[in-house]
C-alpha cells in the first residue's frame, strides 16, 4: 500500500514538476518536487527499498533536466544511503529530524546536481554561485514541502472530523 | 535494530547512475520522451485544474499559461530530428555522387537533323491591360461580327493576360511560353489573333519540374516534382519525397518529362523548404524567375515535325512507288 501511494505521489510530483512549476517559476529557484519525493521515500522506507525509490525519482528528475541522465539518480541513491546510515529509523519520526534531513538533503542534491551539470557541460564551476542557487532551490522546495505537509494535515484533520460526526449523528437519530 | 545492509544496493545504483551518464544521446532522448509522454495525461489534468482555479473569483490567481518546458523539449527534439534528416540526406547525396551519378547539366539543345520533333520560337507581345480590355470589347475589329471577323469567345471571356498571337501563327493550347530561358507559362485559350496566357502562378498551372543543386562540382540534377501555381506570387513544388536533398536556394528547371527543348527552361528558385516531422514530402515554395507584370514580350515554343525528316519520309514514299 505504501509503495502504491508513493508511486502515485511520484507521478503527481512528475506532472507538477513538468508542467505547473515551469509556468509559475523559472530558473534556479524552481522547487524540486521530485527531490522532495525522493527524500520522503528515504524517510518512509528502510533498506534497499528506500534507495531504489530515491534512485527512480532521481532518474525522473534527470529526465526533466538538460544534460546527461544519471546525475540525480546517483546523487539521490548516495543521499539515501547516507540518511539510512546516519539516521536510525526511530528518529525519522521526529519533525525536527525530518525537516533537517530534508533541508540538508535538498542542499546536497541541488549543489551536486548543479555542479555536476555545469562541469559536464564544460562550464567553469563557481562554488559560491552553485551554493547560492542550491540554497535558493532548497529553500523554495522546503517551503513548498512544508505548505503541502500543512495542507495534508489540515485535510486529514477535516476528514477525521467529518468521519467523527457521522457516527454521532446516527446515534442521535 | 540492525540496519539492513545497503552497501551493495548503493554501489549497484551508483554504477547504474554512471551507466545512464554514458548512455548514447538517442537512448537518453528516447527515455526522456517516454517519461514526458507518460506524464502528459497528468499534465492535461493539471492544466485543466489550474485554469479552472484561476477562474474562481475568490482566488487572485492569474490563468497559468501552458507549460513551456515539455513543448520546448518537443520543439528542440523536432529540430534535432530535422537536422538529422538533413545530414542523412546530405550523406546519401554524397554517396550518390561518389557512385558516379551524372554531375553535368545537359549541354546545348540537340540540333541534329535526326530529331523527329523540333521546336520553333514564335515571338509575341503581351497586350497591356488597357489594350487587352479594348480588344475584348471588340473595338479593334471595326467591321464587327457581320464581316465574319470575330475573335474566339473563349479568349474574350478569359481574364488572363493576352498575347498578340493566335491560330494565325499556328498556335495551339498548352504550348509553353518562355521569356529567354525562363518559363512564363502556357497558352491557354487560342483565338484567331490572340491567345490567353496561363502563367506559372496560375492556380491551374501544373508542370513537371526538376531541382538543380549547385555543388562544387557544378550543377547536379536532383529530384523531380510538379510545379504548381497557387494564384499567389510564389509557386509550390510538389511530390518531392522527404528523402530527397533539398535546400533553400536550389534552382528549379523544367523536367525532361515536359517534352520541351533539350535545354531545360528555368522556373525559379526555392525560397522556402520545410520538412515537417513525419511528413512524406517536402513543403517547398518557388519564387518565379520573372515578374509577369514586368513582361512585355514572350516566345511561344511551338513543336513541329522536323522538315528534314519530313523530306526523307517523302523521298522514301516516292521510291516505294517506283
Amino acid at each position: 500500500m505504501k509503495h502504491l501511494t508513493l508511486a502515485g505521489l511520484a507521478y503527481v510530483a512528475l506532472v507538477v514538476q513538468a508542467s505547473v512549476v515551469p509556468a509559475m517559476a523559472s530558473g534556479a529557484l524552481e522547487p524540486r518536487f521530485l527531490w522532495l519525493a525522493a527524500l520522503g521515500a528515504v524517510l518512509l522506507f528502510d533498506g534497499a527499498a528506500g534507495l531504489v525509490w530515491a534512485a527512480v525519482l532521481g532518474l525522473l528528475s534527470d529526465c526533466l533536466c538538460p544534460g546527461p541522465l544519471g546525475i540525480d539518480l546517483t546523487l539521490a541513491a548516495l543521499s539515501a544511503a547516507l540518511v539510512q546510515r546516519l539516521i536510525p529509523s526511530e528518529s525519522r519520526r521526529s519533525f525536527v529530524v525530518v525537516a533537517a534531513t530534508v533541508g540538508v538533503g535538498l542542499m546536497v542534491l541541488a549543489s551536486g546536481s548543479f555542479a555536476a551539470r555545469l562541469w559536464l557541460a564544460g562550464t567553469p564551476v563557481d562554488p559560491a554561485h552553485v551554493l547560492t542557487i542550491s540554497f535558493g532551490t532548497a529553500l523554495s522546495t522546503l517551503a513548498c514541502g512544508t505548505a503541502l505537509w500543512l495542507a495534508s494535515r489540515v485535510i486529514a484533520q477535516l476528514a477525521r472530523e467529518l468521519t467523527g460526526r457521522h457516527p454521532a449523528a446516527m446515534n442521535r437519530n | 535494530m540492525m540496519p539492513r545492509p545497503i552497501l551493495p544496493a548503493t554501489i549497484l545504483l551508483s554504477l547504474l547512475g554512471l551507466g545512464f551518464t554514458l548512455l548514447p544521446q538517442d537512448w537518453s532522448d528516447a527515455l526522456r520522451r517516454t517519461v514526458l509522454d507518460a506524464s502528459r495525461p497528468g499534465q492535461r489534468i493539471a492544466r485543466g485544474v489550474v485554469s479552472r482555479a484561476a477562474e474562481l473569483p475568490l482566488l487572485s490567481l492569474h490563468a497559468v499559461p501552458a507549460a513551456n518546458r515539455p513543448e520546448e523539449v518537443e520543439v528542440e527534439l523536432r529540430e534535432l530530428q530535422e537536422r538529422y534528416r538533413h545530414l542523412q540526406i546530405e550523406c546519401a547525396l554524397v554517396r550518390e555522387q561518389m557512385q558516379g551519378i551524372a554531375a553535368a547539366p545537359p549541354v546545348a539543345s540537340r540540333r541534329s537533323s535526326e530529331a523527329l520533333i523540333v521546336s520553333e520560337l514564335v515571338h509575341a507581345e503581351i497586350l497591356g491591360e488597357q489594350t487587352a480590355a479594348q480588344w475584348r470589347a471588340g473595338r479593334f475589329l471595326d467591321a464587327g461580327s457581320a464581316s465574319g471577323l470575330r475573335e474566339s469567345a473563349l479568349v474574350l471571356r478569359d481574364e488572363r493576360p493576352l498575347i498578340d498571337r493566335g491560330a494565325d501563327a499556328d498556335l495551339s493550347p498548352e504550348q509553353p511560353v518562355i521569356a529567354g530561358l525562363c518559363v512564363v507559362g502556357r497558352t491557354a485559350n487560342v483565338g484567331r489573333w490572340t491567345s490567353t496566357l496561363q502563367l506559372i502562378t496560375d492556380p491551374e498551372y501544373r508542370g513537371w519540374a526538376q531541382i538543380v543543386k549547385n555543388t562544387e562540382r557544378g550543377p547536379v540534377f536532383a529530384a523531380e516534382g510538379i510545379l504548381a501555381g497557387e494564384g499567389r506570387p510564389l509557386c509550390r513544388l510538389l511530390r518531392i519525397r522527404a528523402t530527397e536533398a533539398v535546400s533553400v536556394g536550389d534552382d528549379v528547371y523544367t523536367s525532361g518529362r515536359e517534352g520541351l527543348r533539350s535545354q531545360p527552361m528555368y522556373y525559379g528558385r526555392i525560397v522556402r523548404a520545410e520538412l515537417q516531422a513525419g511528413a512524406a514530402e517536402w513543403s517547398l515554395q518557388v519564387e518565379p524567375a520573372l515578374d509577369p507584370t514586368q513582361l512585355r514580350t514572350v516566345q511561344i515554343l511551338r513543336l513541329e515535325m522536323n522538315p528534314a525528316r519530313l523530306s526523307v519520309g517523302e523521298g522514301l514514299a516516292t521510291d516505294a512507288h517506283r
